[in-house]
């Protein structure tokens, strides 16, 4: 009964704390504001990356990164923002609906990939190279 | 007094301390957005910290009557064969406390030199953010890792293994208030001997130049007597988090990430027994086809693009022969080890 009690309140005060910073403006998602941006994040990264094409969420969020050798990927992680380098082989699952599209990696750290480009020729792009680099499941909604 | 053992029935400072750090944690966040203070706060990864402080107290009282219980028999019985019995005193407190640190000091470092160790402790150093959050971000089953038998030298040294247990809430009951970036140097003779937010904040750094260092509880002159102290430069601030960070919110996956990660590195195939066993307890980054880096690695590829940095403190003084292939502006790792 005692642990019940400690959970509920401690789960109360995480939510109370969550609300404090929420409503103080702490949320906000890091936006990478062009191109450039990308790419300097991305070789913070990764300096020895050799970026070939760079093509950016339309929310600045996100993007997908053709890599001289592989792909990259980048995205706000709360404030800052998370870089990874990968293969068509950690793709464990590639899905598109419309503009959208759906990573699931292999990276248990980093499941789930997004990205909304608004474009769906981008999109379908990206769609076929990835997936047809591998033998992932495709699921394609539009 | 307990008759067999002579102690007092001591304090449990973690049942006191839960409200102290929450209403510590408002005030930074309050400190911090509405004065100038260095700080910051995010909403998820704030959430995310306190949530896995949450489950390490859980798990404390879920297994207090099973596995740890079961610690404590076990020390008792260990205490039987010390050679002198030290009574509790301010003085032999002391003596237990700082005894304990440096105790603390070597399984800390061992935390983060051998993946075994580090599976459990990356926990609390997978934020990207520090601050006194951050200090909550901790592993849930660190038993499971074995470092308790650092603790029978001091048993047989005639330290009760309660008092062991008091002396070590409070070194981390210390600990708390040093995650926080709203407080900048202290007085020299503070930071000449004591562990202080700014010597921590390097702990958390993941510039190359900061990697595996100040792994002091609360004296930091082990750090300094044992070779592995470098002081914050302001000219360098502190990157938080991991090498490779990780990308999720997710408790149990924060929880869990690196013994996953530990556990499909063990198991590819046509490893050799050698191989499987390095990739548990082989220093993180360890890879058997050299793909990853360690530490030693990151800090060698970054004085190899930064040769006027080598020597500096935190960074080897040899230069790798391996050729720089770009420069890089900051002190962040060249590419993304396991850690």
């Amino acid at each position: 009964m005692m642990l019940v009690l400690y959970l509920a309140g401690s789960a109360i005060a995480i939510g109370l704390i969550a609300l404090l910073i929420h409503r103080l403006g702490h949320s906000a998602e890091h936006e990478f504001a062009d191109e450039a941006a990308v790419r300097q994040a991305f070789v913070e990264e990764f300096p020895d990356a050799a970026i070939a094409r760079v093509d950016l969420a339309a929310n600045g969020r996100a993007a997908l990164i053709v890599l001289n050798e592989g792909y990259g990927l980048i995205r706000a992680m709360g404030r800052y923002s998370l870089a990874r380098q990968f293969t068509s082989g950690d793709i464990h699952r590639l899905s598109r609906e419309a503009a959208t599209l759906r990573l699931r990696l292999t990276d248990y750290a980093d499941p789930v990939f997004v990205i909304d480009f608004g474009k769906e020729d981008t999109a379908t792009r990206w769609e076929e190279l990835l997936g047809s680099a591998n033998g992932t499941t495709r699921e394609t909604t539009r | 007094m307990n008759d067999l053992t002579d102690m007092p029935e001591l304090p449990d400072i973690a049942s006191y301390a839960a409200p102290i750090y929450v209403g510590l944690i408002v005030a930074e966040i309050l400190f911090v957005h509405f004065s100038r203070a260095k700080g910051s706060y995010e909403t998820r990864d704030a959430s995310t910290s306190i949530a896995m402080g949450l489950g390490n107290v859980t798990s404390g009282i879920i297994f207090a009557t099973t596995v740890y219980a079961g610690i404590f028999a076990f020390f008792l019985w260990i205490y039987r064969f010390a050679p002198v019995k030290w009574e509790f005193g301010i003085l032999s407190l002391l003596a237990c406390f700082v005894l304990d640190d440096l105790r603390y000091y070597w399984v800390h470092r061992f935390s983060h030199t051998i993946r075994w160790g580090w599976a459990d402790h990356v926990i609390h150093h997978s934020s990207q953010h520090f601050n006194l959050s951050t200090a909550l971000r901790q592993p849930w089953f660190s038993f499971a890792k074995g470092y308790f038998v650092s603790v029978i030298p001091l048993v047989l040294l005639g330290f009760h293994p309660a008092m062991i247990a008091f002396a070590g809430s409070i070194n981390l009951f210390y600990q708390f208030f040093i995650h926080t970036e709203a407080v900048g140097k202290m007085p020299k003779w503070v930071e000449a001997v004591m562990n202080t937010p700014s010597h921590h904040r390097v702990h958390h750094g993941r510039n190359a130049r900061y990697l595996d260092s100040n792994y002091a509880g609360v004296f930091i002159v082990w750090d300094r007597l044992f070779g592995t102290f470098v002081e914050e430069d302001d000219s360098h601030p502190v990157r938080y988090g991991l090498v490779k960070n990780i990308g999720t919110y997710n408790p149990l996956r924060v929880a869990t990430h690196e013994y996953v990660g530990m556990w499909r590195d063990a198991t590819l195939p046509g490893l050799s027994v050698k191989q499987r066993l390095a990739y548990v307890f082989a220093p993180p980054g360890w890879s058997h086809d050299g793909s990853r880096k360690s530490s030693a690695d990151i800090k060698l590829d970054f004085i190899s693009r930064h040769p006027d940095e080598a020597g500096k403190p935190g960074l080897p003084g040899t230069i790798s022969v391996k050729p720089a292939p770009m420069s890089d502006l900051t002190d962040l790792p060249s590419e993304p080890a396991a850690r």
